[in-house]
């Protein structure tokens, strides 16, 4: 008997030594990993006006993911509508385009990593815009939300404003454009994403202050079963704890992570 | 978008020739040329129709979809419609190439030339620009500069001018934009127009050329001979190809999704965006477009049969 509560004693002592082993980060030995983006969701991902390179949070977080777990990135360019069937499908290794975290899509044949960081979707609207002031008043007047097909936002006006004054677009570039060009009254969008194109148009749209909708946070997505996925979340873990991340939110212009 | 226009038909003893031949060629005959593609579409279709009718999930989809298809036909026959009026206009100024002006002339008459030489290769221009450009990109520069642009310019410029020059205020501002089914009307009839007057050019073209001189030597104007001589003999080698693009048009509004234009590619995309069932959706999307398509070519092809046998 006591033999026994000596070795769970033993085992117990052993235990934080065996956590700390696991702290360890995997190694991938260069492994090829492909990695879906879109290149049309600053700061995501997009192009940079003055090189027309692809740049973004997503190239800068994978390439130190990839550092740690001694992996090799590969970014395919794909569209968004199709872009987590496309994973869930195991055409791709990962798709970073800044996808919120849903159940739908958990159960839709893709696993989430950790959430990297929790945002908020808010209301963009003209920058002289004095028909309305606030959210409450956007959706009792009958102004038109234009929107990117397939995404959180969509479900977001959906419930906000209902279909009928919903236009669905490929892409959030297009629906700004469309705000721009006065064709639709509001834009609903990532707080995050909507900063990135806030910047690039800062002298004709805005991002009104209140918050529509408390997301669940932003994930990575891998196929379902992926051991990738682990490999993903121990760097990511990795760099929340030693400030990398925060340091590239930074360089992106996220501000530090909302709890 | 074919611009070719039809063959002579075959002529009566040909025809014959083929009847002869096919019953002296065995008893199995009729299996090699029955419409096989056809039969096997129809079983596909009806075990889809079958499907939607005894499945929830079908039908929920069929459901969604199929409120757009009033939409797709009334973009699709709309913007045939003006296609083919501009498109016409188009052909006849390019079937008519420039001449030099020649000796002895009036100058009424020299002008005459030198503008029809000017229109000409305007429209010229035209037509290769919309053919060289493909439907898609037009559709977003229609969408998302052309329109806006030219909104934004009328509601700036001659919207205060009418109203000072008028002196009525109350002259509204216009209200058109990117996501209007007006610009998608616009740009697919703009782009439709360029493919068809090649139609009409091709059309108007093949009618041979003595008859048009003999006619004119008849005295009859050039808008007589348009009438009497060419418009009757080119409607029939017009009008398979005509039809032909009627059922591209059909396909092409599925282009004005870019838009966020509700038609039915455009509720399928946000219903397998939502619920992620990608395969049933773009089956029941695609049965939809077969059946409005595959109805149509039979339609074109009981034409083509008619106009045939009434060519004699």
């Amino acid at each position: 008997m006591r033999k026994v509560l000596l070795l769970i004693l033993v085992l117990l002592l052993a235990l934080p030594m065996a956590i700390q082993a696991q702290d360890d980060l995997p190694d991938l030995e260069g492994q090829v990993i492909t990695i879906a983006v879109e290149n049309a969701y600053p700061p995501f991902n997009y192009l940079d006006e003055a090189t027309g390179d692809a740049v973004g949070w997503d190239y800068d977080t994978v390439a130190e993911i990839c550092v740690r777990i001694n992996c090799t990135p590969e970014f395919i360019e794909t569209s968004w509508d199709g872009m987590i069937v496309a994973v869930a499908g195991g055409e791709f290794d990962v798709a970073a385009d800044g996808i919120t975290i849903t159940e739908e899509r958990d159960n839709s044949g893709v696993d989430f990593s950790v959430p990297y960081i929790s945002i908020v979707q808010r209301l963009m609207v003209g920058l002289d815009e004095d028909r309305f002031a606030t959210v409450d008043e956007f959706i009792s007047g009958d102004y038109i939300v234009g929107v990117q097909l397939a995404t959180t936002n969509y479900n977001t006006a959906v419930d906000l404003v209902g279909d009928d004054r919903i236009i669905g677009y490929d892409q959030f570039g297009a629906a700004v454009q469309a705000l721009i060009a006065g064709d639709v009254d509001g834009v609903i969008i990532d707080d995050v994403a909507g900063q990135g194109y806030v910047g690039e148009n800062d002298d004709q749209i805005q991002l009104l202050d209140e918050a529509l909708d408390q997301d669940g946070g932003l994930g990575f997505i891998f196929p379902e079963g992926s051991e990738l996925r682990d490999a993903f979340d121990a760097a990511l873990l990795s760099m929340m704890e030693d400030g990398t991340l925060d340091a590239i939110n930074e360089t992106w212009g996220f501000g530090p992570a909302e709890e | 978008m074919s611009a070719a226009v039809e063959e002579k038909p075959k002529n009566d003893f040909e025809e014959v020739d083929a009847r002869t031949r096919q019953r002296l060629a065995g008893p199995f005959s009729r299996l090699y040329i029955a419409p096989w593609w056809l039969i096997i579409f129809i079983v596909l279709w009806i075990y889809l129709v079958y499907q939607i009718s005894n499945s929830d999930e079908f039908s929920r989809i069929y459901e969604e979809i199929s409120e757009g298809i009033s939409l797709t036909l009334f973009l699709s026959i709309t913007s045939y419609f003006f296609a083919i009026v501009f498109g016409l206009l188009l052909g006849v100024i390019r079937a008519n190439r420039p001449k030099p002006p020649e000796h002895g002339m009036r100058l009424a008459q020299v002008i005459g030339r030198a503008l029809q030489t000017v229109v000409y290769h305007i429209t010229t221009m035209y037509v290769e620009f919309m053919r060289g450009i493909p439907p898609l990109v037009f559709l977003l520069i229609s969408g998302f500069i052309l329109v806006p642009a030219l909104r934004d310019n009328i509601n700036t410029g001659l919207v205060p001018w009418l109203r000072e020059v008028m002196n009525n205020p109350e002259i509204p501002e216009l209200v058109w934009r990117g996501r209007d089914n007006g610009t998608a009307i616009a740009g697919l009839s703009l782009i439709y127009a360029a493919f068809l007057s090649e139609v009409f050019r091709a059309g108007i073209q093949s009618v041979d050329k003595g008859q048009i001189e003999a006619a004119k030597s008849l005295g009859m104007s050039y808008f007589q001979v348009l009438r009497y001589i060419i418009i009757p003999q080119a409607v029939r080698r017009m009008l398979p190809p005509l039809g032909n693009d009627f059922i591209s048009m059909i396909k092409d509004t599925s282009l004005v999704t870019v838009l966020g234009i509700n038609e039915i590619t455009q509720l399928a995309r946000k219903w397998s965006g939502s619920t992620f069932q990608y395969v049933e959706t773009y089956a029941v999307l695609s049965m939809i477009y077969l059946t409005l398509t595959i109805t149509g070519s039979m339609l074109v092809q009981l034409m083509e049969r008619h106009l045939r046998r009434n060519e004699h």
